[in-house]
């Protein structure tokens, strides 16, 4: 059995990097306590509650709270972001690392007990910009230090990478702990299982109807496979699992005749560029349409990107019809 | 002041011997949930060969998850027999007793080792006590069940169950360890924008199921005029929940197959309790052609189509089945 410090360790983490993600997963585990003891004084089980009574906090608020109070001490921390309210807080001017979260993914499922999880990533911060500017946040995908999520489902499980290789834990409730589970993840190059929101393929430009429609033809399609389906609603459930068989997940550009073209759902800082680093760190692939998510060098925190992820084979396949449907228009 | 389970059974005026039943069964789910929280952790203290454990230790659950229902069903010693999804032919327990138990153990098995969401399914029917008992005891329509019941174990564990007056919501205190009333009497609103089901079915779909979701598809531009939402738990359970809290529509319909027709829910464990529960929190269940609760199962593992979820959405599922829309 190998605790997460021994593995951090042997991947040489630095003890500064060591000592934030273990101050992170105290967080986690807290949240992953009110949900697995069925915590009343924190949850509310009524659909719908924390709309109608004040006094009653979204459980994506109590875990910002909970992740906040144990961060905001933290002298190796230079600044915090959260998708929660989208704000910068300072936390110590000499700090030498920042880190963003999206404190509760997946919020849709909370009511029905679905699959819920929390996000982070932390880089390396910069000398020259103060701890408040949300231009120190602003750097590609590439320059992350470390990126993981926390899946909390019948077990609660943690995926990791500090840039070697993608391992996946277990909280263990009898040592309190998280434990090696896993280790270098690597994501199966081909799969049989998809997942996208096909009720939304109205809003989808004709190219990305086309590339599903593949995987509805199956064995008779260019794919000449069958496939399942999935469609969760949690990010970090789907990438779970394709971590543990291989997938693919999209989530694609969307418009309507009304709209022109946006980037989709999925938030790029807080959500897409984590969970893409995670993927690549396992041997997968991700692409924002068109270019590799980690390339993209973000303009503003709240920004967001399409996102094609998982399984390599499934992902090139994707990026070189979207060029083939880009010069067949050009022409 | 919250109730717990054994209270509002009390509340509900049902023969001592059922409610010792559902007590029993809940005890069992318990244990279940227990053992599905830690699936692993034997496996992480074997150290090396993760890998193939988790292949065993999947398989793992799903029998031990049987094996804990079975015993604590037989150890009531008020149930007559026992039929369960992972048994080949039904199990008889005391000559004495008057109820049949339906079980599916573990719902959702192919999500054990993706931390996804699994389930527990279950129904109990009433026998006259004393009379001859065989296989066929158990292929009466849903209409004989007295009671049923899900467990969802999800980040928390909650559960429904109905003894046929209506349909109550419940929520694991996991340190009391007692299953908790959150929602006595739920019902489902008749109508949502919100559907499940498998869309890389399409190739095998019916003509009429085909064109339901065509229709879905369009949205608010076409003739259903609202937008709908999808998803795909893979977890009847999961999905099921989702609908008791928020309203929907499930659909898994018969697909083509180069044997004709054929589905995915067995009746006894999956499509009659969850009709039963729905009805009792006023949405309702049908094969596309008639009720789930009236179809009569020709053997214990027999499978049909099964549409549930809110009224509204289920009735314009089946019209288009039937070739009306």
């Amino acid at each position: 059995m190998k605790f997460l410090d021994t593995k951090l360790s042997e991947d040489g983490c630095p003890a500064e990097l060591l000592s934030i993600i273990k101050t992170v997963l105290s967080g986690c585990k807290k949240v992953s306590n009110i949900l697995s003891s069925g915590d009343f004084n924190h949850l509310s089980f009524e659909p719908n509650a924390a709309k109608h009574d004040d006094e009653i906090q979204t459980l994506s608020a109590i875990s910002d709270n909970i992740l906040k109070n144990l961060l905001i001490g933290h002298t190796h921390l230079k600044a915090i972001a959260s998708k929660q309210d989208g704000q910068i807080t300072s936390v110590n001017e000499d700090g030498k690392y920042l880190l963003s979260f999206d404190p509760l993914d997946g919020t849709s499922n909370i009511d029905v007990n679905g699959l819920v999880g929390t996000i982070f990533s932390i880089t390396l911060s910069t000398d020259w910009l103060s701890s408040f500017s949300e231009k120190q946040f602003i750097k590609p995908g590439e320059l992350i230090q470390a990126a993981g999520f926390v899946l909390y489902g019948p077990t609660t499980s943690l995926v990791l990478t500090t840039g070697k290789g993608t391992h996946i834990y277990k909280l263990s409730r009898e040592y309190g702990d998280f434990v090696l589970l896993r280790d270098n993840i690597v994501i199966p190059k081909d799969t049989r299982e998809f997942s996208v929101n096909i009720g939304r393929q109205k809003y989808w430009p004709e190219r990305i109807k086309k590339f599903v429609t593949q995987f509805i033809d199956g064995r008779y399609g260019t794919g000449k496979k069958d496939y399942s389906l999935r469609y969760s609603g949690s990010l970090v459930g789907e990438i779970y699992r394709i971590l543990c068989r291989g997938g693919v997940f999209l989530y694609p550009q969307e418009g309507t005749r009304r709209h022109r073209l946006g980037n989709g759902k999925l938030r790029l800082v807080y959500k897409v560029m984590p969970v893409s680093f995670i993927v690549e760190q396992a041997n997968g692939l991700a692409f924002a349409d068109k270019m590799r998510v980690l390339d993209i060098l973000p303009t503003t925190m709240t920004q967001r990107a399409p996102l094609i992820i998982g399984s390599k084979h499934e992902v090139e396949r994707y990026v070189k019809a979207d060029k083939k449907g880009e010069s067949n228009a050009q022409k | 002041m919250t109730r717990s389970l054994e209270t509002r059974l009390e509340e509900q005026d049902i023969p001592a011997e059922l409610t010792l039943l559902i007590n029993s069964i809940m005890k069992g789910c318990l244990q279940i949930a227990s053992l599905a929280s830690s699936a692993y952790q034997e496996d992480i203290l074997g150290d090396s060969g993760i890998t193939n454990v988790q292949g065993e230790s999947q398989k793992k659950l799903d029998t031990l998850s049987n094996e804990i229902l079975k015993d604590t069903i037989i150890n009531t010693g008020v149930a007559r027999a026992l039929a369960s999804e992972e048994e080949e032919t039904v199990v008889e327990c005391d000559g004495e007793a008057s109820y049949l138990v339906c079980f599916d153990p573990l719902d959702g098995s192919s999500n054990i080792d993706v931390n996804g969401s699994i389930g527990t399914i279950f129904s109990i029917m009433s026998v006259e006590k004393g009379c001859d008992w065989n296989e066929s005891s158990f292929l009466r329509s849903g209409r004989a069940i007295v009671s049923a019941g899900y467990v969802l174990y999800g980040a928390s564990t909650v559960a429904a169950i109905s003894v046929g007056k209506g349909t109550d919501l419940y929520a694991l205190d996991n340190i009391e360890k007692a299953f908790l009333l959150t929602n006595p009497g739920v019902q489902i609103p008749t109508h949502s924008n919100e559907v499940a089901l498998n869309m890389l079915n399409q190739r095998l779909w019916d003509d009429g199921f085909k064109a339901y979701v065509e229709d879905l598809v369009q949205g608010s531009e076409g003739p259903r005029k609202i937008d709908f939402k999808m998803r795909w738990f893979a977890s009847m359970v999961g999905d099921l929940h989702r609908i008791f809290v928020r309203g929907g529509c499930f659909a898994y319909p018969r697909l083509r197959s180069s044997h004709g027709w054929r589905a995915k829910l067995r009746i006894l464990y999956e499509g009659a309790p969850m009709a039963f529960l729905i009805e009792q929190a006023g949405g309702s269940a049908t094969n596309g052609f008639e009720s789930i609760l009236d179809v009569v199962p020709s053997n214990i593992h027999q499978r049909d189509a099964v549409i549930v979820g809110s009224n509204e959405e289920v009735a314009i599922c089946a019209s288009y089945i039937q070739g009306l829309c």
